[in-house]
C-alpha cells in the first residue's frame, strides 16, 4: 500500500507565483516499508520536499497525503532527523531522547520515557555517552542520538534531510551500517526517505532512489542488492559499482547543462 | 631571586614605605583618628593582592596586572596619606585624612551594614521582579505573532527612555519611598530585557524552530522547554548590563529622599559635610558593586554549560 503520495506538488520561495518554482508538478509515491534514497543537485528541491513532508511548509498546488490522509502539520507517524541542530544543544543526549518520546507519547511517564530512552541509546551504543551534552559530542555521535530519538518516537516514516552530510568517511559509514540495520532488519521495517548528496551513500541503503533534477524532472532507479549490504558478493559489488557510475553520469549531465 | 618573585620588588617596598609614614603621622599630627582601622584596610588589600596574584599565576598568567593594579593603589594612597595627613595641605573639610575614612568603618560598621542590607534588598526585589516579569513577558509575546506586534513598538517606545528621568516622579506618585525605588529598579531592568527577549525569540535560528517544531509541543512546552533555554544565556550575559543599571538606578533613587541605603547614606553624609562618611560610603558602594560583578560572573559561568 501506497504509504506517502506526492501528487503534483508545486513549490516555491518568495511572493508565489512570482520566483520560478523549485518544484513543478511533481508526483511521486513510496510504499510501507521502503527505503527511498533522494538525490539531485543542490537547488534542486530536496529540502522543500522533506519539509513538505514533515508538514513544516505547505505546497502551493498539489497534495501531499501519508497514509491517504492529507498532511496538516508536523504529525506522530513522522520523525525526521536534520543535518543542523539534530538536538537541543542544552539538553544532554538521553534527556534529548526522552524528550522526544515524551512527546511523542505524553501518557507515558517520566520513568518509561527514561528508560526507553536508555533503551533506545543502547541500540546507537551511545549508552556510554548518555549524560553528555551535545557540544561535548563529535558530530557523528550527535547523529547516532538523533537518530535513536527518532526511531524511540516510534513513528511510522523516517525522514532525514542529509544527516551524514557533515560527518567525516569513518563516522559516516559506521552510520551508515547503523541505520540499515536499523531500518530494514526483520520485523522492524520502517518507510524511510532519506536525502543525500553522496551518491555511494544511496546506493548502499536505498531499495530505490530517486534523481530529482530540479522542477519537475523525476528520474527512477531501483536498486536489487541484498541485505545488509556491508559484505556484498563480488558479483554483487560490481552491479552497484555500475549503478553508482550511471547515476554520477546523470548527476553531470545535470550539472553541466 | 627567579623572575616570578622579582615583581613582588616594588609593590612591597612601597607598601612599606606607606605603613612607615601611617604609623609616622600621628607623632608628626596629632588629634587625627587612630590608625589602627587604615592600616587593617592596608592589610586586607595587600592579602586581595595576594590571592588574585596567586589565581593569576596558577592560570599561567603573568599577574603583571595585580602588580600594576596594586602599585596604583599602594601610590594613591600614600600620596592621600602625606598630602593629607603627614603635611596637612588639603582642604581640611573637603578632604578627608585616609585614617578618618577607614576609622569610619570601625565607628560605622552597623550603620553602614544596615544601609547595604537595604539597598541590597530593594536592589533583590526590583531586579529579581524586573528580570522575572520581562523574560516571562517576552517570552509570551515573542512567540505569538499577535502578541509581539502589539508589544514590540510599545517597548521601543518606552525601553529608550531612561527610569532615572521619571524616578522623582514615581517618587511623588507611589505610597512609600521603598515602592517608588523598587519600581524604578523594576522599570530599568524590565524594557531592555522584555525587548531583548522578544527579539531572540523572533530571530530564533530556523532549524532549530523545525526541529522542535517536528517534535509537536504544545505552546506550554515550546515557551518554557525550548524557546526559555534558547534566550538564556543572552538573558544571563545581559545581567551585568542590567545589574549596573538598576544599581544606577537603585543609588539616584536613594539619593532622591530615601531615609536608608547606601545612596542615602553618601547623600546625607555630605548633606552634613562629614565627607568622611561620605567617602567611606562611597568605597562601600564599590566594594558591594565589584562582589555583586563577580557573582554574575561566577553565575555565568555555571548556568551556560552547553554552549
Amino acid at each position: 500500500m501506497a504509504k506517502i503520495i506526492v501528487d503534483r506538488v508545486t513549490f516555491g520561495y518568495g511572493v508565489a507565483g512570482q520566483a520560478e518554482p523549485v518544484l513543478q508538478a511533481l508526483s511521486f509515491v513510496v510504499e510501507e516499508g521502503e527505503f527511498v534514497c533522494l538525490v539531485g543537485p543542490t537547488g534542486s528541491g530536496k529540502s522543500t520536499l522533506l519539509r513538505l513532508l514533515a508538514g513544516l511548509s505547505f505546497p502551493q498546488s498539489g497534495e501531499v497525503r501519508i497514509d491517504g490522509r492529507l498532511v496538516t502539520g508536523p504529525g506522530p507517524d513522522r520523525s525526521v532527523v536534520f543535518q543542523r541542530y539534530p538536538l537541543f544543544p542544552w539538553m544532554t543526549a538521553w534527556k534529548n531522547v526522552q524528550f522526544g518520546i515524551q512527546q511523542a507519547k505524553p501518557g507515558l511517564g517520566r520513568h518509561a520515557a527514561r528508560w526507553l530512552a536508555k533503551e533506545y541509546l543502547s541500540r546507537v551504543g551511545m549508552l556510554d555517552q548518555a549524560e553528555k551534552l551535545p557540544c561535548q559530542m563529535s558530530g557523528g555521535m550527535c547523529q547516532r542520538v538523533a537518530i535513536a530519538r527518532a526511531l524511540a518516537m516510534d513513528a511510522d516514516i523516517l525522514l532525514l534531510d542529509e544527516p551524514f552530510g557533515a560527518l567525516d568517511a569513518r563516522s559516516r559509514e559506521g552510520l551508515q551500517t547503523l541505520l540499515e540495520g536499523l531500518c530494514t532488519g526483520q520485523g522492524r521495517r520502517k518507510t524511510v526517505l532519506f536525502i543525500t548528496h553522496d551518491i555511494r551513500e544511496a546506493v548502499f541503503l536505498a531499495d530505490r532512489i530517486l534523481f530529482l533534477g530540479g522542477g519537475q524532472e523525476l528520474l527512477e532507479f531501483s536498486v536489487r542488492l541484498p541485505r545488509p549490504r556491508g559484505g556484498l558478493s563480488p558479483a554483487d559489488d560490481g552491479r552497484a559499482r555500475e549503478l553508482q557510475e550511471l547515476l554520477r553520469r546523470q548527476f553531470d549531465q545535470l550539472q553541466g547543462r | 631571586m627567579s623572575g616570578r618573585w622579582k615583581c613582588l620588588l616594588i609593590p612591597h617596598t612601597l607598601l612599606m614605605v606607606l605603613v612607615l609614614v601611617i604609623a609616622q603621622a600621628p607623632k608628626l599630627r596629632p588629634g587625627l583618628s587612630s590608625c589602627v582601622a587604615l592600616l587593617t584596610a592596608v592589610g586586607v588589600i595587600e592579602g586581595a593582592f595576594l590571592l588574585f596574584l596567586c589565581l593569576a599565576w596558577r592560570r599561567g598568567e603573568s599577574g603583571n596586572a595585580c602588580v600594576d593594579i596594586i602599585l596604583l593603589v599602594w601610590a594613591l594612597l600614600l600620596v592621600w596619606e602625606l598630602y593629607a595627613s603627614v603635611w596637612d595641605r588639603a582642604h581640611p573639610v573637603l578632604v578627608p585624612a585616609p585614617e578618618d575614612v577607614f576609622d569610619t568603618f570601625r565607628e560605622q560598621w552597623p550603620t553602614l551594614l544596615q544601609n547595604v542590607w537595604h539597598s541590597l534588598l530593594l536592589l533583590a526585589v526590583g531586579f529579581s521582579l524586573g528580570m522575572y516579569l520581562a523574560v516571562l513577558l517576552g517570552l509570551v509575546a515573542g512567540w505569538y505573532p499577535r502578541l509581539r506586534g502589539f508589544a514590540c513598538p510599545i517597548a521601543n517606545v518606552m525601553a529608550p527612555i531612561p527610569p532615572v528621568v521619571f524616578s522623582p516622579y514615581l517618587v511623588a506618585l507611589m505610597p512609600s519611598f521603598r515602592s517608588a525605588s523598587a519600581l524604578v529598579i523594576v522599570l530599568g531592568v524590565f524594557w531592555p530585557t522584555f525587548l531583548g527577549t522578544i527579539n531572540r525569540v523572533a530571530g530564533i535560528e530556523p532549524q532549530l524552530l523545525d526541529s522542535a517544531r517536528i517534535l509537536r509541543p504544545s505552546n506550554r512546552v515550546m515557551i518554557f522547554h525550548i524557546l526559555l533555554p534558547y534566550v538564556f544565556p543572552e538573558v544571563v550575559s545581559g545581567l551585568k548590563v542590567s545589574l549596573t543599571s538598576s544599581l544606577l538606578m537603585l543609588n539616584f533613587a536613594e539619593l532622591m529622599g530615601a531615609t536608608h541605603g547606601m545612596g542615602y547614606y553618601v547623600q546625607n553624609s555630605i548633606a552634613y559635610a562629614n565627607y568622611a562618611h561620605a567617602v567611606a560610603g562611597i568605597i562601600v558602594i564599590g566594594v558591594v558593586v565589584t562582589i555583586l560583578g563577580a557573582l554574575v560572573t561566577w553565575c555565568q559561568r555555571k548556568l551556560i554549560h552547553w554552549r
